[in-house]
């Protein structure tokens, strides 16, 4: 007996000491008893949002939490969980939001809240795991990093406005043209990155796209033109022709002439309506 | 003796008994001379340094002192987005999670403590509060931890928000007499916002402020109906000042929730988007000034109020100036949060313009909708929370702005619109530093940085000259009367908080943080 005694503190610890590594080394999530849920990866700083063990939806279980709740809850509580006849907002339930795989809707549930279907204090602890992963879902789906977090349809514009403008006061005719340098634009991107590209066609960060030209004279010396590689208050560093690095103080006396290829989208964000952006995205996803 | 008495008020309600490396409650009432003890320097929020040993005729002669990098294995988010604290010597610098005291004179660590994360978004901590012998931070995951001063040992952690709701903590604590005044953030979901007062000694609720009225208060009837109100967010993450005199205290609050659909919060949606005044003793609101009535575009106002005396039509007033998040730079009467200044400091499309009140009326065509709206600022707003700078003597209020454009979209159809519900994308801006002349609002002068984005916090000193970051990872001095930039040292990183100085045996130090890297920097003799 002593020996069984014995045995059964070494398994104990054993075990103990297991669930303390694998706890460190990766934690478990899901509900009891089932295998582990690992979390969605990407989202960056806003997936960080909320505790650390959050409960992490698996999209089979909320599908058939979907069905359960199709039966049970939508007449009350509408068909996005927000809230209907007499139902409160499911999205903003406190009960909801400190769940944890059932651990909050389970006695809830339990205590004999009112359903459509079958009663709600008989519901089978399957169901219970469903009905939560389905509501954490809807909560997920008001996230910024849900997938349902996306445009919707953009082309409210007039397309011979647009066209009107284009070659009218919008200038965009002086430099572009739609059997030129616009030729199948709007058959080469979605309508909102037609918009995006036409108002913002720098990229971020001075990343890709044409380059900036600067030409700097010096005190003395020959002007040098090149591609911008670097400026502020001090300095100035450009790639002339061959290639080569050049850069220079800003002293006095030192000129810094720079010609920025989207000057002129910068200029147009001032003048334009919003009537004359929708028009002009419409006649841009004409020319395909 | 106006001063003296004030102290001495101040002093009865701490009741401290002061350790060798404690803070003298005094000093928050004070210029920041030998330390730099609360998130802006003192209760002002001016971040002006009386210093001048520094100045504009012999800073080309500033050199590098020390440095410290940020040693934290497995940090998320190791950016010096705060204010370091320096009290006796020793500067607190943090980011989320952690806490180090450094010896202000070298930068070397004296004591580096860690909180054990329970989750949270790790965007940025503003650095910390200090009382008597304690200090006192927030971390991502809703706690207020109090700390030793003289070893870092904690002495308490008390939960201040709810991690499951998706707030956050990263606010500096402000302290107050014996008040540890603390803010929340939190945008994922629709949650009320609030601001706390907390026991220094036991880190206990002392009131509860919050941000949106209930059914039956004053400013309700700006609300469609209790649900509405009950989720309209409202975060409190910008820095508190304060004013001994009229004991009250100032903050700016965060943005209506839902933030871009606004569909089901009509009106204006007090106190969201406000600079209120309140009592630090009760918590009960003063006054008022809504910058962005029924905002929709992620117009937080938590932009420091920056308090000064000024003249006004020949009369001496007490003033309160805030550069906006929105692009609006206000100046109040603080005793009674009217306006004596309504203006936008860079080019803005989305107002039609001032109500009775001075406050902006916004154009609902401005408004995010479905095929997009194009407005100026962008999400990033023409300030954030990087801190302005005003100087006393050159009577200017210096800020950081980005004159910036973006697309608005609604992405929620819902009749109930949750969360979002929407975002803007895309952008173009331009960086701007801007001088601005507190008695009408107008540019004394503006000085363009080369490129956009990289905005920093600001200083400046009675050596006259504004201490900041530019766009290109330099730590830049400006002569602070013309915007002349006189000296620059290159960080390497955009400078994510905003610079300090303090006078120590003699020699003026000039601190500032850029990426994982602290910088300081003196008039290097011996």
């Amino acid at each position: 007996m002593r020996k069984f005694a014995k045995k059964c503190a070494v398994a104990a610890s054993l075990l103990t000491f297991t669930a303390t590594l694998s706890l460190a080394q990766a934690p478990v999530a899901g509900p009891a008893g089932k295998p582990s849920r690992k979390a969605p990866t990407g989202g960056g700083l806003l997936a960080q949002a909320g505790k650390a063990d959050k409960h992490i939806v698996d999209a089979e279980a909320a599908d058939r939490g979907k069905k359960a709740y199709i039966q049970e809850c939508i007449t009350c509580h509408g068909p996005t969980a927000r809230g209907g006849q007499g139902g409160s907002d499911l999205v903003r339930s406190l009960v909801v939001l400190h769940d944890r795989y059932g651990s909050e809707i389970g006695p809830f549930l339990k205590k004999g809240h009112r359903t459509e279907g079958s009663p709600a204090a008989q519901f089978s602890q399957d169901k219970i795991e469903d009905l939560a992963d389905f509501l954490h879902l809807k909560v997920n789906d008001t996230m910024r990093t849900s997938p349902l977090f996306r445009a919707q349809n953009v082309l409210i514009g007039d397309a011979k406005a647009g066209q009107a403008y284009f070659n009218g006061d919008g200038k965009c005719s002086q430099c572009h043209s739609s059997t030129g340098n616009l030729k199948g634009v709007g058959g080469k991107y979605e309508a909102i990155d037609l918009q995006q590209r036409f108002l913002f066609p720098k990229p971020a960060f001075g990343r890709g796209g044409k380059p900036t030209v600067v030409t700097v004279t010096p005190v003395t010396g020959a002007a040098v033109t090149g591609n911008l590689v670097q400026i502020d208050d001090f300095n100035v560093s450009l790639r002339d022709a061959e290639g080569e690095y050049r850069a220079w103080s800003r002293i006095p006396g030192l000129k810094v002439k720079i010609d920025d290829p989207y000057a002129a989208h910068g200029e147009l964000l001032d003048r334009i309506s919003d009537k004359n952006m929708h028009d002009v995205t419409a006649y841009l996803e004409t020319l395909k | 003796m106006k001063r003296l008495k004030l102290f001495a008020a101040y002093a009865a309600t701490t009741a401290l008994v002061l350790g060798q490396g404690a803070l003298d409650p005094a000093k928050l009432l004070k210029q920041p001379t030998d330390s730099w003890p609360t998130y802006n320097g003192d209760h002002t929020g001016q971040r002006f340094s009386p210093l001048k040993k520094i100045n504009s005729t012999n800073v080309q002669n500033l050199s590098l002192g020390f440095i410290y990098r940020i040693n934290a294995p497995g940090a998320t988010a190791t950016v010096f987005k705060g204010t370091p604290i320096v009290v006796n010597g020793v500067m607190y610098v943090t980011i989320p999670d952690h806490v180090w005291a450094l010896d202000a004179r070298t930068g070397r660590e004296i004591w580096h403590h860690v909180h054990q994360s329970k989750g949270g978004i790790h965007l940025g901590n503003r650095g910390v509060g200090v009382y008597g012998n304690w200090l006192y931070f927030e971390t991502p995951d809703c706690m207020l931890v109090s700390l030793n001063l003289k070893d870092g040992k904690e002495r308490w952690a008390k939960s201040i928000c709810d991690l499951d709701q998706m707030y956050y903590a990263s606010v500096a604590p402000v302290v107050v007499k014996n008040h540890v005044l603390v803010g929340v953030s939190g945008d994922d979901l629709d949650i009320p916002g609030y601001f706390e007062s907390r026991d220094p000694e036991t880190g206990e609720l002392q009131w509860h402020w919050s941000v949106v009225p209930k059914k039956g208060e004053p400013g309700f009837e700006t609300w469609p109906n209790e649900d509405a109100a009950a989720h309209g967010g409202g975060m409190t993450w910008g820095a508190t000042t304060y004013d001994p005199e009229l004991n009250q205290i100032y903050l700016g609050t965060g943005n209506p929730q839902p933030v871009i659909a606004g569909k089901g919060r009509q009106g204006d949606n007090l106190y969201t988007a406000s600079i209120v005044a309140l009592n630090p003793d009760t918590g009960k609101l003063i006054w008022y000034f809504q910058p962005s009535p029924h905002d929709t575009h992620d117009w937080d106002n938590n932009q420091v109020p920056v308090l000064y005396d000024g003249v006004i039509g020949g009369q001496k007033k007490k003033l309160l100036s805030v550069a906006c998040r929105n692009g609006w730079f206000f100046t109040l009467d603080r005793a009674t949060g009217k306006a004596i200044v309504s203006k936008d400091y860079v080019k803005t499309n989305w107002a039609k313009g001032i109500d009775s009140r001075g406050q902006p009326i916004p154009n609902p065509d401005k408004e995010p909708q479905f095929a997009g709206a194009l407005v100026s600022p962008n999400q990033g707003g023409a300030a954030n929370w990087p801190p302005p700078s005003f100087s006393p003597d050159t009577g200017l209020f210096y800020v950081n702005a980005a004159r910036a454009f973006s697309v608005w979209y609604l992405y929620d159809t819902d009749d109930k619109p949750e969360g979002w519900g929407g975002t803007d994308r895309g952008g173009w801006s331009e960086a701007l530093l801007q001088a601005i002349d507190y008695k009408t609002g107008a540019i004394k002068w503006s000085h363009k940085w080369e490129g956009s984005g990289g905005r920093s916090g600001l200083m400046s000193t009675a050596g006259n000259l504004l201490f900041g970051g530019d766009t290109s990872g330099n730590f830049v001095a400006l002569n602070a009367s013309t915007g002349e930039p006189l000296w620059h040292a290159n960080v390497a990183s955009s400078v994510a908080n905003a610079p300090i100085s303090y006078e120590l045996d003699g020699k003026q130090y000039v601190v500032v943080g850029a990426g994982d890297t602290l910088f300081g920097f003196v008039m290097n003799g011996k």
